[in-house]
């Protein structure tokens, strides 16, 4: 990434840190028990709930990897980020009501609590609990990098100092005030987003020349670019557009939220507000690579070494400083939402869902093995991301698809379906990891790659929901422990 | 049909579209394929909604439409909204198109989703104290 020296770019970034710090000192006086600490004891109002929602969802890659995507395959990339609409109707309409009264019945405070509550037994809360960690370390390390790089190039440090000061905040505000401070600085995070958004938007058209002007310029450079699957080809935009609307179910750092919820009345207008709010952070995805690239055919602008440089490059060269500095805080504010999600949902997997699993108890004192959990994480992923950047840029590729595979068979179906089983539900998140990592492997040693660029997270999910509903149906002659009455009846209303 | 047989042919019907999808995908044969994703995504919908079908067959059917309008249009030049008409019934049709869908879950959210009368007997039942 080119380095800033503008003292606007970083006078913002620095104020939106010490903002992120602030939330957090307010927020470290309001918990005083796990539960706060991770679903914030399920206190949000719908509005809080709606934008913290969009912002843990549109990580740093909604902000550099979108654009850059953009800008190398036209639109093949936009079907990644336009299933979001329907991926947040299915949420809504699948899991919302489901999720959020099964915790009014019980203490549920993780999905591997949802999950056991819905298939009883230990195995489906430790599957679920190792798909979490193990997505979650690809995702974090991510973040983490992310972190790094945008913090390099807006303060002009060494890598190891970035990472200091970007993750000495983020465990701040995590580890002292958890996920409350997470949604009131995902509040923050995703106000600045949609300022930034709306921003580019604007000035991407004015660089380019209006959208025909960009429309026509790419056609003639290559209509497949400016066509509707983009240079990607019709089957990946499509496997794309499967994996991201179905698996935006699967996302743990967004549909926890619905265990946040105050009253669950609140879910009513969540799905369409969270929706229209995403299509306007999914404007900057849109523009400044097609910008970009119309601007590079017009000789306008010299071609970019790395696609990943589009949003940089633009923000530094072709928008006023004081938008760039937002648009940066903005980007930093998409990471940092996302990974303090993660951090909490790893956190509770280690200390809350595994424990339970194996030995049938939480440890005490919860709330401070939880603190120390979340710093843990958070130096490991540092680690991680500094010393194995290849082994983290290989996992960040399948945190989508190891959530969707592993997570959408057992809670959306499961909770819709009441012949599901407890075999299952292990079976398809068992064999979802499996099609994941053992298809990404060979693809990065180039042995094998699913054909006609067929997403592999989209073929993971497609074999999990196979195997999830063939071995339930194989199951339905075995006698089962009949569900709760309350799972049941949450199952019902 | 009662609740459980509904959901039993959802699931039934997930399954055969699933399967299809990942054969669809090893022959490239990639308008079937995205048929049978919108028919998975639609099929979601309609396991969660339970008794409204027609705007759930409506959403399919705008689907199936909009992805034939693009095949059709995809080498056309000529502009709509200032996009290429096949890119423009991407982003101006199946980007919001899918509001519909949440905008009827927020319409019917008293109804049929979560009904006043049924969510208190659910939490006198069965809330924690």
């Amino acid at each position: 990434m080119p380095i800033t020296q503008s003292p606007v770019i970083i006078a913002c970034v620095v104020a939106y840190l010490v903002c992120c710090f602030a939330i957090g000192v307010w927020a470290l006086r309001r918990t005083r028990s796990a539960a706060d600490f991770f679903v914030a004891g399920k206190s949000l109002g719908p509005v809080v709930m709606t934008i913290a929602t969009m912002a843990s969802i549109m990580s740093g890659f909604g902000f550099v990897g979108g654009p850059g995507l953009v800008y190398e395959s036209g639109i093949s990339s936009l079907w990644i980020t336009f299933p979001a609409t329907i991926g947040f109707a299915l949420s809504w309409v699948l899991l919302g009501k489901r999720l959020r009264l099964l915790a009014e019945t019980r203490e549920i405070l993780t999905l591997p609590d949802a999950v056991a509550a819905r298939y009883g037994g230990r195995w489906p809360r430790l599957a679920m609990a190792v798909a979490l960690v193990l997505g979650v370390i690809g995702y974090l390390g991510t973040q983490v990098l992310a972190v790094g790089v945008v913090l390099v190039a807006v303060l002009n440090v060494s890598m190891p100092v970035a990472l200091v000061i970007g993750l000495g905040v983020l465990a701040f505000y995590t580890v002292a005030g958890g996920i409350l401070a997470g949604v009131y600085n995902d509040l923050f995070q995703g106000i600045v987003m949609m300022a930034a958004s709306a921003a580019v938007f604007f000035y991407a058209l004015l660089s380019g020349g209006g959208m025909s002007h960009i429309s026509t310029t790419l056609w003639a450079m290559d209509p497949a670019f400016i066509g509707p699957w983009g240079t990607r080809g019709p089957l990946a935009s499509l496997s794309w557009y499967a994996l991201f609307g179905l698996g935006w179910m699967g996302q743990p750092h967004g549909i926890t939220k619905f265990l946040m919820l105050r009253d669950p009345r609140g879910l009513r207008w969540g799905a369409l507000a969270t929706g229209m709010v995403y299509m306007v952070c999914s404007l900057l995805w849109m523009s400044i690579g097609l910008a970009m690239r119309a601007m590079v055919e017009n000789r306008l602008q010299p071609p970019l070494a790395n696609p990943d440089l589009a949003a940089p490059v633009f923000l530094m060269q072709h928008t006023p400083p004081v938008v760039a500095g937002v648009v940066f805080a903005g980007l930093l504010a998409a990471i940092m939402s996302t990974a303090n999600s993660f951090l909490n949902i790893g956190a509770a997997a280690v200390v809350r869902d595994i424990p339970l699993a194996l030995r049938g108890s939480a440890p005490r004192r919860e709330l401070r093995w939880s603190r120390v959990a979340t710093m843990v994480l958070l130096v490991v992923s540092a680690l991680f991301a500094l010393y194995m950047e290849n082994l983290v840029a290989l996992m960040g590729v399948f945190g989508w698809g190891t959530f969707a595979a592993a997570i959408v068979p057992p809670l959306a179906i499961g909770l819709n379906w009441k012949r599901a089983t407890a075999p299952a539900c292990v079976a398809s998140i068992a064999v979802s990891l499996a099609v994941n990592f053992a298809l990404e492997l060979l693809a990065k040693y180039r042995i094998y790659t699913l054909p006609y660029g067929m997403n592999v997270g989209c073929f993971a999910l497609l074999v999990s929901l196979l195997v999830f509903i063939a071995v339930s149906w194989a199951g339905t002659r075995r006698q089962h422990p009949p569900l709760p009455p309350e799972v049941r009846a949450v199952m019902e209303i | 049909m009662d609740r459980q047989q509904n959901s039993d042919r959802i699931v039934g019907a997930i399954f055969a579209v699933a399967l299809a999808a990942v054969l669809a995908s090893f022959f490239n044969a990639w308008l079937p394929f995205g048929i049978a994703v919108c028919g998975l995504l639609v099929l979601g919908l309609a396991l969660g909604f339970g008794s409204l079908r027609r705007p759930v067959a409506l959403l399919f059917a705008m689907y199936v439409l909009l992805l034939a309008g693009m095949v059709w249009l995809q080498d056309s030049p000529r502009l709509l909204g200032g996009l290429p008409a096949a890119t423009a019934l991407l982003v101006y049709g199946i980007w919001p198109m899918p509001l519909l869908a949440a905008l009827i879950y927020a319409l019917v959210f008293p109804t049929s989703v979560l009904p006043e009368d049924k969510l208190q007997a659910f939490l006198d039942k069965h809330a924690r104290r």
